[in-house]
């Protein structure tokens, strides 16, 4: 919900700004608001990191393309907590806030929480 | 001139939050939605670059400069000189990107016009312009660092520290000698490409001699004391190779003063070595088109801003991966990955005239050591007052005198990280 509610407010931001009409080149199939993407929402930086090693390549490492936000966030919770966990996982959680790792959970479990 | 451009790039950016004052703090015109965005360098930060500007900005000219039609990866390329693997599983195309709309030139970058904003091409002469350019130069040897280390001497005791011929060089010497020979290796001072490569590549090398070549031996002779991974390194050779692999830090004249190939000796301040084999892992700097640019200072290495990996001594260039002054941020393809992520973010940010992201970035290095054993280090970076800094009680290493369950884990996560971070950057 936060999050859509961010996307509304980034719509605006840039249907508002007028920056197409600065740039004299511009035509409209080419306007800022066109092509920003969910991929500029807030905290998509933070999730930039996963997609490193996450994929559906299968084998070691977890394919969570299918997870909710509440499963990503429980999983991550877990390896915050678990002091004598040996993935990199439980070593790269105790890198973040809490609020990070909902933010996290939500921007990437996004799809399938509706 | 960091404050300067920094103090440049806060009123550019507080133009673009009011229009009226756009046409004349952005004379670049960033703000276009036709900005041409070029990449120099086809490694893991620069096709990755290409790609998310691309994803970014989908109606914008994405070019990239890169001058070989097939990359070949460094990360497992231990695995092709330890027998694992075959360099060809090493090769990617630039086919991917160009399917996505990326124009990628196969040409030389020749010099990068600062004030005119444009990069020459070797080749085909001409030159591309740019209002933003991100530089992915990754690393060129400092030849002559070393004395007697010069291009002609890697033909004879290779570096293999860019993959590609210098790799198959390698094994073929391995495959060629005779039980009983002495491999040699050679690993500099930091900073350097991949810190915790060599003890994998001597961990690799280690298991081929004991299982193929048991009366030979490797040396590991090192101009430091401490290394990455040090301990996880040294339980797994003294439990593993005890007979195949010594390692001569610093402290024990391990440090290599000079080579000579014709005799295949290499030389401490205490004694002179003869290998049969001989890998001479040697100094290194960020590769040479970031000093035509400017954007390499005095250490021969580029310093940067974390807030968008911006240069701090051109504008409008951004530099990525292990050209860069990052530490304690490594040089490892998952840096330089994720930093071309978050550097063609940041940039899309300011052509959208969004507010920038704070930094929090992560690695993650896994690193061989036997065929289905595997270890790392992570850690967790943030921007602290300009420099990238490690975030107190996050990332390590891989525990110690683990059992074998956890290493094999770890060396099937390592095998899927390197089939997902390919497919990232060049699928």
């Amino acid at each position: 919900m936060i999050r859509k509610v961010r996307g509304l407010i980034l719509a605006g931001l840039l249907a508002g700004a007028g920056l197409a009409a600065c740039s004299p080149a511009a035509t409209p199939d080419e306007s800022v608001g066109a092509q920003a993407n969910a991929g500029l929402s807030p905290v998509a930086g933070l999730a930039l990191t996963c997609s490193g090693c996450h994929s559906s390549m299968g084998g070691g490492i977890a394919d969570i393309s299918d997870y909710t936000s509440e499963a990503i966030m429980t999983a991550l919770d877990r390896y915050r907590l678990e002091v004598d966990g040996t993935t990199v996982m439980h070593r790269l959680t105790r890198g973040y806030s809490e609020d990070q790792l909902q933010a996290i959970s939500d921007y990437l479990g996004a799809g399938q929480d509706e | 001139m960091s404050k300067r451009v920094t103090l440049s790039r806060r009123h550019l950016l507080a133009g673009l939050a009011g229009t009226a004052a756009l046409p004349v703090l952005a004379p670049r015109a960033i703000a276009q939605t036709n900005a041409r965005l070029v990449v120099i360098g086809g490694g893991f930060g620069g096709a990755t670059a290409a790609k998310f500007l691309k994803h970014f900005l989908p109606n914008t000219s994405v070019t990239l400069i890169e001058p070989n039609e097939t990359f070949v990866a460094c990360p497992f390329s231990n695995l092709v000189i330890g027998g694992q693997r075959e360099i060809s599983q090493q090769a990617f195309t630039y086919d991917g990107l160009r399917a996505l709309g990326i124009d990628v030139v196969h040409q030389t970058a020749g010099d990068v016009d600062v004030d005119a904003h444009t990069v020459s091409l070797l080749e085909g002469g001409g030159s591309v312009a740019y209002d933003k350019l991100i530089m992915s130069p990754g690393v060129d040897i400092r030849w002559g660092a070393l004395e007697g280390y010069d291009e002609a001497a890697a033909e004879v005791m290779p570096h293999a520290w860019k993959a590609g011929a210098q790799t198959s060089l390698l094994r073929q010497q391995l495959e060629a000698m005779e039980d009983g020979g002495l491999v040699v290796m050679s690993a500099p001072l930091a900073p350097f490409r991949c810190p915790p490569g060599p003890y994998e590549r001597a961990s690799l090398i280690a298991h081929y001699l004991k299982t193929q070549k048991p009366a030979s031996k490797l040396l590991i002779l090192d101009a430091k004391d401490s290394f990455s991974k040090k301990p996880l390194f040294l339980e797994a050779w003294a439990k593993l190779y005890p007979d195949h692999l010594e390692w001569r830090g610093a402290a024990d004249f391990g440090r290599v003063v000079s080579v000579d190939a014709p005799t295949m000796t290499l030389s401490t301040d205490f004694e002179d070595i003869a290998a049969s084999v001989a890998n001479v892992i040697p100094p290194q700097k960020a590769g040479e088109i970031a000093e035509r640019a400017g954007v390499a200072d005095e250490t021969g290495w580029c310093p940067i801003n974390p807030l968008d990996f911006s240069s701090t001594l051109q504008p409008d260039i951004h530099v990525i991966g292990d050209a860069t002054i990052a530490a304690p941020m490594p040089k490892s393809a998952f840096s330089a990955n994720l930093q071309a992520k978050f550097c063609a973010m940041q940039i899309a940010r300011q052509v959208a005239g969004l507010d920038l992201e704070p930094t929090v970035l992560a690695n993650t290095c896994y690193s061989y050591i036997s065929p289905d054993q595997a270890i790392s280090i992570t850690g967790v970076y943030s921007n602290a007052d300009g420099q990238l800094a490690s975030i107190d009680g996050a990332g390590g290493l891989s525990p110690e005198n683990a059992d074998d369950s956890v290493r094999t884990a770890e060396a099937a996560q390592a095998d899927t990280w390197f089939r997902t971070i390919t497919q990232e950057a060049f699928g």
